[in-house]
């Protein structure tokens, strides 16, 4: 099948473009186009086309998917089609007329599904190199090379790989490890655990009785150890029995001999004693407190109260406030007093420091001036003395600046006027860059001769046709990638041909070996023919045959005759023997002879190689040769190359140097020519003279140090002349300044004028200057005058006090005795005070004592009661222990403890005897019936029994525990994992690695087979054609392929060069190994083609050729232009050059290039 | 009125089988499914006040010498002796010849003789049970013939295990036909031998009830007993579902499956639907996967990896199932045929491996590896069954690489696609 033309349109990035490719028999077609041109687009258009748009495609980014299409005419054995294919799931091919045609109407076209046409036409670059690959890894497995390399099945053998891996991971004969070992392993175990955990029944049932019979037996030994030990307890309680019952009957006689006594309480002594006491304590307690009261009332009646002093308590209180504060003010008036004439001296000195006269109670504080008026004043003041200092600094600094003004014109004095010395400037500084540039050209004049000797060095011994330098450039030596590969080829020849010399020379050691050996056989003497033998042996029999028919007819025989024929008989067995040691000897000389003929064509062989590999050396001699002559280079010795190619790069390095020198040198040069010519005309005006134009150098330096002096000059000159026209400005503004601050001076004394007018008449007089002072003492008046107002009026306070005092005491006097009231009032107050406070102090007394006596009734009250209380007790206890007189109670708790003490010993032996477990009298009855004499023996020998019975019981109880214990084990069995259920599941697992092996073993055993079978099939024809193409696409550096043999019997692919020599794959540049793989693909397809040309897709390559280098691109062209003759051929690149090279290679009618 | 409850085929001391090991298997729930079996059944007994437990046969597996079960149906039966619950127990073909027999019951139990049918009368409730156990495994004779005629005026029940008159699944034991069960007058037969709950006569009852608790993927779906209420001389019969985990089987079909991912969506919701019909039951199910699939050659290659990632994402959902086991069964989505008509290598090669199984060298080298493998197997593992083993061992090489080449040719057509 062929494409005709290409219609895209609505795809991808594609609306409408059609591709035309022709009918011509040459169908190689060249699509150029740089990336994202849309030769992916194609690529993949071409499969959806043929197959259908996938579900998900990704072309449809522009054109929505029901609007995609994509189109072509396709001719196949001279039938052709015109059709449309859109996206979707049925019916996607459309005809001409956009009308749905069947889908098996494109079936005749298409040789297979599209995992063919990609697989098996479709080869990229990259593809290709992984192909290559795969060759390397498959090199000693030739089946798997061809059919990985001709179907296009990239990872056949790591399919087969990974199926032996994981067919042996499970499971390999003589492992252990494998996973089924494991498995198998693990197996065991769990069923072993499955057989150990089993438990029979019998072994239950076994278990069983055991524990009945051990639990019988120790039931019968426990109750023969309860008997035993029943009539110990019996013997030994009457044992301890009988003593406590002769001590009972004793006690109970004893209390029978007490008789009659009250049962008194245990406390009853106790409580005696105590209300003994109390009633005592009872009798003193109250006959003191009756005494007591009588003292209190007593010492009441001595006490006398004044109620009349009591009445006037508030006014005596009144008294003595009055009195406090008058005492105070009659202690402080003089003070006052005195202060206040001070005062009135302080003022008075005051008003004569202000110049006032007259009496100081006459001065008004009103007419002083206020506070803000003085601080008006103040300001005002202040004001005054600002203004005046700020005149005098300007003035101070006019002066200064005005100095300065004068220092600086004489410093400008001294600078005079001075020219332009830019002129001169130039003229010196064009003269130094030349000279500078002079000193570049030597430089670069300097190393050019230096590089000129390396060159020189590099060039000795180069064999140029003429060893001047500057042909060098003119001339282009072969690439040192050139010379390299050379130079391997050439290592290769002479490798092979080393390698097949030596082998020449085994196989003239072996022919040599062998033919000696033939000679030895050969010297052993003739050998008698197989005629011979068989005449010897037709006699022997003749002549045994004619003795048995002579015997048999009764022929006498006579013994001459018998003789004779035993001789012939002998003679015949013996050459006989003979002959079958010759024949040996025959074979081994047939074998020493063919093994000299195989050992000679061995020879021949390498011999032949051996030219070949001449021959090859002669070629490569020639094309040596050429390599050198199309620039007329003397080519070196091949030895000597590599130390020729080190030599010429050095050289090419000094020669550049030099070329680069000379840019520089001429360029200095050039550049000095035109400063020349500028600046002479220019020195020479300048005046400085010389000999020469660049004599004049040192003076110019000088100059060059003056014009510097003279510069400096020049801009300090600017300088001053600046600060100058600053200086003067300056001065201005201070006269300014000084002119504005006089004229603020006059406002402000005004100012001062009037304020002094508004503010006191008493200062009216004062001046500015003074006003400080002035304020000063006038504020200090104003403080006099008010501290001596204050003190007047305070003095006159106290005054009042003491009159109010002296009132309130003559008003008490009035009340009291006149006779004890002498003295002033304060002496009068204190007495009366006193005399108050006395009787308050009895009241409070005799308030006490009233309450003291009323709490000491109370008291003694209360005593009489606990009195006849504890008589009452004393009583009581009397009549509880049954006397009337309290000194017979003692004798009566003494009989009453003794009677208790013998009732509780009686019930505590008693209650020993009932812990007996028995009645007194079953213990009486018992003891009669035990002969106390005999008792210890028989408890002996009982507790002996018992022993032993306990002896037999334990072994009872260890039986039944050991019975107990086997069936708990098994029970515990019971609820644990099932150890049967884990192995059946391991047996599971066995089962399953066994069935994954057992397929995959015979999956890879059917693989491998299937693949060598192909081969042998299919590897004759398929080599065949691929060595043809593999030698075309290596541009002939291959002659052909072949299968070698290796000692493990082991197939593997070599490439015959056309010295002979075999490369094998793993030794191919990966190029090679590319053109290897695509000679195996398109001998394939080739292949296919001899069975049925119709069934082939066009071949399709995406940048197949991008490591292939020059020669081998032209030979791949060519070989694709004949190959487009079977099937058509379709090659994408985005490397423009392809075009050109296609051109020049196979000329502009054999291809159709197509620009994307 | 009395109850009585019909069990059978219990085979209480078989392990179950098919199930592999794998990580977060819940084994000791599996392991104690068929004692929680009889544990229910043992409750329902008490619950529904039953006058007596019926066991037609099989109560034992017959495989192990194992004390354990016996202990634990001892234990089971002590139970039911406390509530004053007799128990009557046949035995079956597996049970025939168990060492278990030698076991001392519990006085409730009464397991019928093997020599002759025998009659326990019943005065309290008016019934007559007549059993007869097989002696040995392979049981021939029809035994029901030697049952005795029915007891008038009372509730006659037989119990027997027995094929009836053959059974696809069942080795044909005590045969008999219906007709013989139905002629002898009795009111119920309570039958045991066939796994699956079937009613063969409703006038008498002629009932299996099928077994207790499945065991394996070939005993699918619930399993129980029979309740059987006798009032007034009418009996009336009720199935109980009483297994404790669940056994499955789901094809999947994944033709319409393009991802694993995909996959194991179908599968999750497969595994759904088998939780909710084990209703809140342990289940065991076996996921055959079929259907023509792009995955087929990925589910062939990698099936024990894919088969561990469904076990992983089958546990991953927190439902109570057990994956039994996974078999990839599906085809592959193209033609094998269409591949091997290709001119090309593949084509060659697909169309070779028809021809494998005649090649003398091949299947002699095939016949030794299996030979390497096999003499390497535990007996028990030569015996499971395993179809592919038994070809292995049967040298059916012509089967086996029908086998590989399936294998081979789904690989072959996916290698590079």
């Amino acid at each position: 099948m062929r494409f005709r033309k290409i219609s895209l349109d609505a795809y991808g990035c594609f609306t409408d473009k059609e591709i035309e490719l022709g009918d011509k028999d040459v169908d190689l077609h060249i699509f150029v186009g740089a990336n994202e041109a849309g030769k992916s687009t194609i690529l993949e258009g071409l499969g959806d086309l043929l197959f259908g748009i996938p579900t998900r495609s990704t072309q449809g980014y522009i054109h929505p998917y029901a609007n995609m299409r994509v189109g072509a005419t396709l001719e196949n054995s001279g039938n052709n089609l015109t059709f449309l294919r859109k996206k979707g799931t049925r019916n996607t091919l459309l005809g001409i007329d956009d009308e749905a045609i069947a889908d098996e109407t494109l079936e005749p076209f298409l040789s297979g599904d599209r995992e063919l046409f990609e697989r098996m036409f479709g080869l990229s670059h990259e593809s290709l190199r992984e192909g290559g690959q795969h060759i390397l890894e498959a090199k000693d497995d030739i089946g798997r090379t061809l059919f990985e390399a001709s179907s296009g099945v990239a990872s056949l053998g790591k399919e087969l790989v990974r199926l032996e891996e994981e067919a042996n991971g499970i499971f390999r004969p003589k492992a252990s490890t494998t996973t089924l070992h494991k498995s198998i392993a693990a197996l065991k175990v769990s069923s072993d655990s499955a057989k150990d955990a089993v438990h029979t029944v019998k072994a239950w049932n076994d278990f069983t009785s055991s524990l009945g019979e051990a639990n019988e037996q120790k039931q019968a030994l426990s109750d023969r150890r309860e008997t035993l030990s029943a009539e110990v307890a019996r013997l030994e309680r009457s044992k301890r029995a009988q003593p406590k019952l002769i001590l009972l009957d004793q006690k109970l006689a004893e209390l029978a001999e007490l008789g009659e006594i009250p049962n008194l309480a245990d406390d009853f002594s106790d409580q005696w004693e105590k209300e003994k006491s109390a009633r005592t304590s009872a009798i003193a307690t109250a006959n003191g407190d009756a005494t007591n009261l009588e003292r209190l009332k007593n010492e009441r009646l001595l006490i006398k109260i004044d109620n009349t002093l009591l009445t006037l308590k508030d006014e005596v209180e009144v008294m003595d406030g009055l009195r406090s504060k008058a005492k105070s003010g009659e202690e402080d008036l003089q003070n006052r007093r005195t202060e206040h004439q001070e005062k009135i001296g302080e003022a008075r000195a005051l008003m004569a420091q202000l110049g006032l006269v007259g009496d100081v109670e006459k001065i008004k504080r009103e007419e002083l001036p206020t506070t803000q008026e003085a601080s008006t004043l103040r300001r005002l003041s202040k004001q005054n003395d600002e203004i005046k200092t700020n005149i005098e600094n300007l003035r101070g600094q006019k002066s200064k600046l005005e100095s300065a003004l004068i220092s600086l014109d004489a410093e400008i004095g001294t600078l005079g006027a001075l020219g332009d010395t830019a002129e001169f400037r130039r003229v010196v500084n064009g003269v130094k860059a030349c000279g500078d540039l002079e000193q570049s050209y030597n430089e670069a004049h300097r190393r050019l001769q230096r590089s000129e000797e390396l060159l020189s060095q590099a060039l000795t011994g180069m064999k140029f046709p003429d060893e001047k330098s500057e042909e060098l450039p003119t001339r282009i030596a072969p690439t040192e990638d050139q010379i390299k590969k050379s130079l391997e080829e050439l290592n290769t020849i002479e490798q092979n041909i080393r390698l097949t010399r030596d082998r020449l020379k085994d196989a003239d050691d072996a022919i040599q070996l062998a033919e000696n050996d033939l000679l030895v056989q050969q010297s052993q003497g003739a050998v008698p023919s197989h005629q011979d033998l068989s005449t010897a042996r037709n006699t022997r029999n003749d002549t045994l045959g004619q003795i048995r028919s002579e015997s048999s007819t009764g022929k006498v025989i006579d013994a001459p005759l018998i003789n004779s024929l035993d001789e012939q008989i002998v003679q015949s067995d013996s050459t006989a023997d003979h002959m079958i040691t010759e024949a040996s000897r025959v074979a081994e000389l047939n074998a020493s002879e063919r093994e000299i003929a195989e050992k000679k064509e061995l020879k021949n062989i390498q011999s032949n190689s051996i030219g070949d590999l001449d021959a090859k050396k002669s070629a490569w001699d020639e094309q040596w040769q050429k390599l050198w002559d199309q620039n007329d280079w003397t080519p070196p010795d091949p030895t000597e190359a590599n130390d020729w190619l080190t030599k010429y790069n050095s050289a090419m390095e000094q020669f550049n140097q030099i070329c680069e020198y000379k840019a520089t040198m001429a360029e200095a040069g050039e550049t000095i020519e035109q400063n020349k010519s500028v600046l002479l005309p220019l020195l020479n005006s300048s005046g400085i003279s010389g000999a020469s134009d660049w004599d004049r150098l040192p003076m110019l330096n000088e100059t060059d140090r003056i014009l510097g002096t003279m510069e400096a000059e020049i801009t300090q000159l600017r300088s001053l002349k600046q600060r100058k026209v600053g200086l003067s400005g300056e001065i201005g503004e201070a006269r300014t300044a000084i002119e504005a601050l006089e004229e603020k001076f006059t406002d402000n004394v005004a100012n001062w004028g009037d304020a002094i007018a508004s503010s006191t008449s008493l200062l009216s007089n004062t001046d500015i200057s003074d006003i400080d002072d002035i304020l000063s003492f006038a504020g200090e008046l104003g403080s006099a005058l008010k501290d001596g107002e204050s003190l007047k009026s305070r003095i006159v306070s106290m005054t009042a006090d003491i009159q109010t005092f002296e009132d309130k005491v003559t008003s008490l006097q009035t009340n009291l005795d006149p006779d004890d009231l002498e003295g002033t009032a304060s002496q009068i107050a204190a007495k009366i005070e006193a005399a108050h406070d006395g009787a308050v102090s009895a009241k409070e007394k005799a308030d006490d004592l009233d309450r003291r006596i009323e709490d000491a009734g109370i008291t003694l009250e209360k005593s009489r009661q606990m009195e006849k209380t504890a008589e009452d007790e004393v009583k009581r206890l009397c009549a509880e222990a049954r006397v009337e007189n309290a000194n017979e109670v003692s004798d009566v708790i003494e009989n009453s403890r003794l009677k208790t003490d013998l009732i509780a010993a009686i019930s505590s032996i008693k209650e020993d005897l009932a812990n007996e477990g028995l009645s007194l009298d079953d213990i009486r009855s018992e003891i009669e019936t035990v002969d106390l004499d005999g008792l210890d023996a028989r408890v002996s020998d009982l507790k002996q029994e018992i022993e032993d019975v306990e002896t037999e019981r334990e072994a009872a109880i260890k039986a039944e525990e050991s019975a107990r214990k086997d069936l708990e084990d098994i029970q515990e069995a019971e609820g644990s994992a099932d150890p049967e259920q884990e192995a059946q599941q391991d047996l599971d697992v066995v089962i399953t690695n066994t069935e994954r092996y057992l397929k995959l073993k015979t999956a890879s055993r059917m693989l491998r087979w299937a693949i060598e079978k192909h081969r042998e099939e299919k590897q004759a024809p398929l080599l065949k054609e691929a060595s043809l193409l593999f030698g075309k696409l290596t541009d002939g550096n291959y002659k052909n392929l072949r299968v070698d043999v290796d000692d493990k019997d082991r197939s593997y692919l070599i490439g015959v060069k056309n010295d002979g020599s075999h490369v094998g794959v793993d030794v191919m540049s990966d190029g090679t190994r590319d053109q290897l793989y695509l000679a195996i693909r398109l001998a394939a397809i080739k292949e296919m083609a001899i069975k049925d040309p119709s069934k082939l897709f066009p071949f399709v390559g995406d940048d197949l050729l991008v490591n292939f280098d020059g020669a081998r691109e032209s030979a791949a062209l060519d070989v694709l232009c004949d190959f487009s003759k079977t099937t058509q051929v379709l090659i994408f690149t985005h490397h423009e050059h392809l075009a050109r090279v296609s051109t020049v290679s196979l000329g502009e009618d054999n291809f159709m290039l197509h620009r994307l | 009125m009395f109850r009585f409850l019909h069990a059978a085929d219990i085979h209480l001391d078989s392990p179950f089988k098919g199930l592999g090991r794998y990580e977060n298997a819940p084994e000791e729930e599996m392991r104690n499914a068929l004692r929680d079996a009889l544990r229910s059944l043992v409750a329902l007994a008490i619950e529904e006040q039953c006058a007596f437990l019926v066991i037609a046969g099989d109560l034992y597996d017959g495989t192990k010498k194992d004390i354990a079960s016996a202990l634990f149906f001892s234990e089971q039966m002590k139970q039911l002796d406390e509530q004053g619950i007799l128990v009557f127990i046949v035995y079956g073909n597996h049970d025939a010849e168990t060492q278990l027999k030698n076991m001392r019951w519990p006085s409730n139990v009464r397991i019928f003789g093997s020599k002759k049918a025998e009659t326990v009368e019943l005065e309290e409730i008016g019934a007559a049970i007549h059993g007869q156990s097989f002696g040995k495994r392979d049981e021939m004779r029809n035994l029901a013939a030697g049952y005795p005629e029915h007891i008038p005026g009372k509730i006659n029940i037989g119990i027997l295990h027995t094929a009836l008159e053959g059974h696809d699944d069942h080795e044909p034991y005590a045969p008999c036909s219906l007709d013989d069960l139905t002629n002898k007058g009795y009111d119920y037969w309570a039958l045991g031998h066939v796994h699956e709950f079937s009613i063969r006569c409703e006038d008498p009852f002629v009932v299996y009830p099928g077994n207790l608790q499945g065991r394996s993927v070939r005993e699918i779906g619930e399993k129980g007993a029979v309740l059987v209420t006798v009032d007034d001389g009418i009996l009336t019969i009720e199935r109980h579902v009483l297994d404790a985990a669940r056994w499955d089987s789901r094809e999947i079909d994944l033709s319409s499956v393009a991802s694993l991912a995909d996959m194991d969506t179908k599968i999750q919701h497969v595994i759904e639907d088998v939780a909710v019909e084990a209703d809140g039951r342990l289940a065991a199910v076996r996921l055959t996967l079929t259907g023509r699939t792009s995955l087929h050659s990925k589910l062939q290659r990698d099936e024990l990896d894919i088969a561990d990632e469904i076990r992983v994402s089958v546990h991953g959902m927190g439902e109570d199932v057990w994956i039994e086991k996974i078999k990839f069964e599906t085809s592959p989505a193209y033609s094998v045929e269409e591949i091997g008509k290709r001119d090309d290598a593949v084509g060659d090669l697909v169309s070779r491996l028809a021809d494998a199984k005649h090649d003398k060298a091949l299947v002699a080298d095939l016949k030794a590896d299996f030979a390497e493998v096999l003499k390497k197997l535990p007996s028990a593992a030569k015996a499971n069954g395993s179809e592919i083993i038994d070809l292995a061992k049967e040298e059916s090489f012509d089967s086996l690489i029908e086998y590989a080449s399936s294998y081979l040719i789904s690989q072959l057509a996916e290698v590079d696609r």
